[in-house]
């Protein structure tokens, strides 16, 4: 059984996944994106400089925050599961 | 001093490029073009080759004979070639095999091989100088040709031989742009060793190629350094400088770097094709110290004019190459066209004076896009700006007021997403828009664009 916490872990990974393949989507002429695990590169995952730009706009749009303004921190995650932790872990709420 | 006398003063360095793994001595690029070529004197070429080593051993053959060359992108279009080798007048083309430009129509006549081109000219007059031409990069517009010389394009050029042989420098830029070309320069004129991996490999084949080769020094824009901080292993290059130029680096980018790669000397240029490098700043603090107005960084004069910056170099020319068109005022004064403020002794940069926005280095003007976004019809005003991003710098992002007020805002907002990226080049698309209801205006009535 997951705990608690890797539960909310994986609600926010799919949270990020399902806004990740709709900017997929909008930038690839509405081609399905590819299989995304944690380990996947994210500049592996079919999107260049300007989609993750507006991949984390989106993200501030449906979850409410910006965690890269909200970090001290000057970090760029690499991979997805990278992404969605630095998420989980400057979420304000 | 000519490009063939700075490199026989540097200690011979067995290497001097490494170009896709193939190793390229001092000897080998001077010595490619023994022959006599005087007959080029005082000729105007166009050079448009994508070998650097190539360009390299044509530089260092027809510096000092030639009254100019040109270095133009070989990413270049057939069109541009033809047009910027009308507007800046030059005599011959030379050019790689592959480029096709044979069967054009109006264009100097085109060569491959320098030795051909040189015996086709009778000699004139060698200029006391050769000047070297750039393209600016036109984003904003066609690119236009600007007349440097080698000394104004080494001015800021740090010549150690000693430390030089043990610095090797990555490219990741086009080298026939100023950025590039000042990598170039550094790491030749110090006798360095310049890493070329192949220019369409991707980010992380050429980090791969930077690691091999034991690279040192690395220069790219913030969105780059960004793309390369996100890229698995890059910390595996060992570096001991890491210079940012191109785009405005902010605190976030320059402290990324600093801890990604904590060996290294951090620099943010300030550097412009018309007006040659400005300054650097190695404080890894955004913005520049409020006393280079005074000190005069690398005998440059910078002022602030009504909030915006501006910088006179005395080595760069005033006008555009075949053009008469001035970029500097009569006293040498080049408007930067950035916006600037001074907060306690540091001046920070504001965005550009003219509101244009700049995506990941690609220019976007607000105007453009409030005037597609007008053309809709549940739209009656928009006002375009930027929207700061951790990414690319800046996106996109618009306020808009609608026709009926009863529209579903959601769905209005969806539709002229769409609609943008429909219209408009991907980086000019909008990345968020807001529905308001009302637009303060000023005193001529127009949207007030400073919020």
């Amino acid at each position: 059984m997951m705990s608690s916490d890797q539960n909310n872990k994986s609600a926010l990974f799919d949270q990020i996944l399902s806004v990740y393949r709709k900017v997929y989507s909008s930038q690839n002429k509405g081609k399905p994106s590819l299989e995304i695990s944690n380990e996947t590169v994210l500049l592996d995952t079919g999107l260049d400089s300007l989609g993750h730009a507006i991949l984390i706009t989106r993200l501030e749009e449906a979850l409410g925050y910006d965690p890269f303004t909200i970090s001290s921190e000057a970090y760029y995650p690499r991979t997805f599961g990278e992404l969605v932790e630095f998420y989980r872990a400057n979420n304000p709420a | 001093m000519m490009i063939k006398d700075r490199l026989k003063k540097i200690s011979s360095n067995p290497t001097l490029i490494i170009s896709n793994n193939k190793e390229i001595s001092l000897d080998q690029i001077l010595n490619r073009y023994e022959n006599d070529l005087s007959k080029i004197s005082g000729a105007r070429i166009l050079i448009c080759k994508s070998d650097i080593s190539e360009t390299l051993s044509i530089a260092s053959a027809i510096d000092g004979l030639v009254d100019a060359f040109a270095l133009i992108s070989p990413t270049s279009s057939i069109e541009l070639i033809s047009s910027l080798a009308k507007s800046g007048n030059f005599e011959a083309i030379l050019c790689d095999d592959l480029l096709n430009l044979d069967k054009v129509k109006n264009l100097p006549p085109i060569f491959h091989d320098l030795k051909i081109l040189a015996n086709s000219f009778t000699a004139r007059k060698i200029p006391n100088e050769t000047r070297w031409i750039l393209t600016t990069s036109g984003t904003t517009g066609k690119p236009k040709l600007v007349s440097h010389t080698l000394s104004s394009l080494t001015r800021t050029t740090k010549i150690d031989p000693i430390r030089g042989i043990n610095i090797r420098w990555g490219m990741l830029y086009d080298y026939t742009r100023f950025a590039g070309l000042q990598v170039l320069l550094q790491s030749i004129i110090s006798g360095s060793t310049l890493i070329e991996p192949i220019f369409e490999y991707s980010l992380e084949k050429k980090i791969k190629n930077f690691i091999d080769h034991k690279c040192t020094h690395l220069s790219a824009t913030p969105t780059f350094w960004r793309k390369i901080l996100m890229t698995p292993n890059s910390n595996q290059i060992n570096l001991l400088q890491v210079t940012l130029g191109g785009e405005i680096a902010d605190d976030r980018i320059l402290s990324a770097v600093s801890k990604h790669f904590p060996q290294a000397r951090v620099a943010h240029i300030f550097a412009s094709t018309e007006s040659g490098v400005g300054f650097s700043v190695v404080d890894k603090k955004a913005g520049f110290p409020k006393n280079y107005l005074k000190n005069h960084p690398h005998g440059i004069d910078i002022k602030i004019e009504n909030d915006r910056l501006f910088i006179r170099n005395k080595d760069v020319h005033d006008k555009y190459f075949g053009s008469e068109t001035m970029f500097a005022s009569n006293d040498g004064w080049i408007d930067t066209g950035d916006s600037v403020e001074v907060k306690n002794d540091r001046v920070l940069f504001r965005g550009r004076e003219d509101g244009v926005i700049n995506v990941g280095g690609d220019k976007v003007y607000p105007e453009e896009v409030e005037n597609i976004l007008l053309k809709h019809p549940l739209v009656s005003a928009a006002r375009v700006y930027a929207k700061s991003n951790p990414i690319t710098g800046s996106l996109v992002a618009a306020d808009v007021t609608l026709v009926n007020l009863k529209t579903d805002e959601n769905k209005a907002r969806k539709l002229l997403q769409e609609y943008s990226i429909e219209k408009l080049d991907r980086h000019k698309s909008l990345a968020t828009i807001k529905i308001v209801s009302r637009f303060n205006l000023n005193s001529s009535g127009k949207i007030v664009r400073k919020v």
